[in-house]
């Protein structure tokens, strides 16, 4: 199945019990009759197996006419029992947010409805592809930091999730610092100081970063967020930032936590969100850049997403992920200090 | 009744819960629970100076039931023979005799000397775990006849109480709020008789929701993971205090409180009790009091939840 723009993306299970009062079903791209059949027959079956929750047809990106999809509902509603048909709807997501016509429906369903619309739409169509090349780059500097050695150019490819051709431009583009080894891998000369401050001048851009703050005046601690993070066990989400860092460096200068940085491996930018909710509801997503982010998410778009899983069971970011979150955080003077701190273990590991 | 703004001063919970050890005959320390907004503030402001609450009854459980109507005759005979008299409502407002029935008794309700701002209120354990409606046992005293109610999940208000330095038992703020819970699996149409803080509208379900959210804001206050023990502590108490029924009340445990949160008239009104209550020092606004709903369901209501699937 594809998305509008193209891109490969996983089907979650067609219906799913969403919060305790709903059902849900969603449609990301409707462009046909039979899906909106097929959409209902299914919605339909999961509202009579769970038997006082409302269900929701949530249609992201509808390609067919308003006034028809309705005439379909209402032919559909006619063939089933009422007590059921009046536990089936059908609601519309336009630019990110629920369509106003929800009139009547209960607040608890459509703030339901609101948070399945963050996780589906902003995932689905917000996080921007991945620059490839930049992503080589970051494989090498991450092989060359670590001292894990060369790199095929088909292993950067798989490791990238891109193809011959963007690796050997991105190779080429940094040749200066590139060593070309007979066995077809290269490696790293030296800490690439010109393309890393060109991949940094453009990271506002090019990464995908969520921010959340705390609405609760009741802030949980970093602690706390982090033995439930522990406890949800998740295999897609890793500490980075200050706390990733420090992991590393731990003479790293700063005092405290400033913000929980997490690492969010997305490969096919389609992610599931949902354990910022059992993190903690007060967690609410924001623009405004200006606030304090209590909890950042940095998605990680290449297909190997390079954490590292310690023996407790929790995932690290790789070193770089760390730095690129400690610029972010804006915390200059710590991030030059890491820097520094890994150019130095690496230059020793690798002995140049 | 309106309650009038000179009945609902804040007080200090421990000031009050002084009186009252210092009152109740010391034989009878270990027969009575504090419920109710007091053992609250106590649990939560009892190091803080300045918090209090704005409450006007000092509920007072007695346990276990066959002990009731001793510890209730001695309480209540003790009490006026120190100067504490009726509080002045109406028609309960003077002792029973024998020819009055149970249902027609006047509850305990005593005011301590000199001060109208509060009273103390004594009630007695349910009979059985079947026995959810209001029900009156008689107590005997030198003064005339008086009844302890008792009702709904009062035997889950009193499990496990904390022992205080007082002498006297202080309920678990989280069975306090498992009681109020499962009070509520819907918001009912009845209002507070008596209404709150010069409001007659507010519903009790709104009341004594609003004061599990009041709870679960103190707890959070106190511990950021407060909440993680709850449900554990609540299927103790559900499987001790409801053998035969403790599956369904867990699954419906969080019912009332989902659909609090799913109104937004309900809330306001859980929001007034609780900025005229519990919460009458640091009052919240609403959106906060709705992240405490949404953090109670999550730590502990789907925790309890998920410990025992709904077999349906």
């Amino acid at each position: 199945m594809k998305d509008e723009i193209g891109n490969n993306w996983q089907q979650a299970p067609l219906v799913k019990p969403l919060g305790n009062n709903v059902v849900l079903e969603i449609i990301k791209t409707l462009s046909s009759a039979r899906d909106l059949r097929d959409g209902l027959a299914s919605l339909a079956m999961a509202v009579a197996a769970h038997a006082g929750k409302q269900g929701y047809l949530l249609i992201l990106n509808a390609k067919l006419n308003g006034a028809f999809i309705q005439d379909e509902l209402e032919r559909f509603k006619g063939v089933l029992r009422s007590e059921i048909a009046k536990r089936v709807h059908i609601v519309f997501a336009v630019n990110g947010c629920l369509a106003p016509a929800t009139d009547g429906l209960p607040l608890a369903d459509l703030e339901e409805l609101s948070h399945a619309i963050a996780n589906s739409i902003k995932l689905g169509t917000q996080i921007l592809p991945s620059n490839k090349k930049d992503e080589v780059l970051l494989m090498l500097m991450h092989q060359w930091v670590t001292g894990k050695g060369n790199l095929t150019f088909k292993s950067l490819e798989e490791r990238v999730g891109c193809n011959y051709r963007t690796v050997a431009h991105a190779i080429d583009e940094m040749a200066h610092a590139v060593y070309r080894h007979s066995d077809r891998s290269v490696s790293l000369k030296y800490f690439p100081q010109q393309d890393w401050g060109r991949l940094q001048a453009v990271a506002n851009r090019t990464r995908s970063v969520m921010l959340y703050v705390d609405e609760s005046d009741q802030p949980r601690s970093y602690d706390s967020l982090l033995q439930r993070l522990r406890r949800l066990n998740l295999n897609y989400v890793a500490i980075g930032g200050v706390l990733g860092a420090r992991r590393f460096d731990g003479k790293l200068d700063i005092v405290g936590t400033p913000r929980l940085d997490l690492c969010v491996h997305a490969p096919d930018r389609c992610v599931d969100l949902e354990f910022m909710h059992a993190l903690d509801p007060a967690l609410e997503r924001t623009q405004d850049t200006h606030r304090p982010a209590r909890v950042v998410l940095h998605f990680i778009r290449r297909k190997e997403a390079l954490f590292e899983q310690a023996p407790d069971g929790v995932l690290w970011a790789d070193p770089l992920e760390c730095l690129l979150n400690l610029y972010h955080a804006r915390l200059e003077q710590q991030a030059r200090s890491f820097q520094e701190f890994l150019m130095a273990q690496a230059r020793e590991i690798n002995g140049h | 009744m309106a309650i009038s703004k000179s009945q609902t001063e804040l007080i200090s919970p421990r000031d009050v819960l002084a009186d009252i050890a210092k009152a109740v005959p010391s034989e009878c320390h270990d027969k009575i629970v504090v419920i109710g907004s007091l053992a609250v503030g106590y649990h939560y402001f009892q190091d803080q100076v300045g918090m209090a609450v704005r409450t006007k009854d000092a509920d007072c459980l007695l346990f276990p039931r066959a002990a009731a109507a001793k510890a209730g005759t001695e309480i209540t005979e003790s009490l006026l023979k120190n100067n504490w008299h009726f509080k002045n409502d109406g028609i309960w407002g003077h002792p029973g005799n024998s020819e009055t029935p149970d249902d027609k008794l006047p509850a305990v309700r005593l005011l301590p000397p000199g001060t109208d701002e509060w009273f103390l209120e004594l009630l007695a354990e349910p009979e059985s775990s079947m026995a959810r409606v209001q029900r009156w046992m008689r107590i005997e005293t030198r003064y005339g006849h008086f009844g302890l109610p008792s009702f709904g999940f009062l035997s889950i208000a009193n499990f496990k109480p904390i022992r205080s330095d007082l002498g006297i038992y202080i309920a678990r703020p989280e069975m306090m709020a498992l009681a109020n819970l499962l009070e509520h699996p819907a918001i009912g149409p009845d209002t507070m008789s008596a209404g709150v803080s010069n409001r007659l509208d507010i519903k009790r379900s709104n009341k004594d929701l609003g004061r599990v959210l009041a709870i679960t804001r103190l707890a959070i206050g106190q511990d950021d993971d407060a909440l993680l023990t709850w449900a554990d502590f609540w299927l103790d108490a559900l499987r001790q205090r409801f053998p035969c029924e403790w599956r369904g009340l867990v699954q419906q445990a969080g019912n009332g409180l989902r659909a609090l949160l799913a109104s937004e008239q309900d809330l306001e009104q859980a929001l007034f009790t609780c900025a005229n209550g519990l919460l009458a020092s640091r009052p919240p606004s609403l959106k906060q009091l709705i992240i405490a709903g949404k953090r109670l369901l999550v730590d502990a209501i789907e925790n309890l939840e998920r410990q025992v699937p709904n077999s349906d």
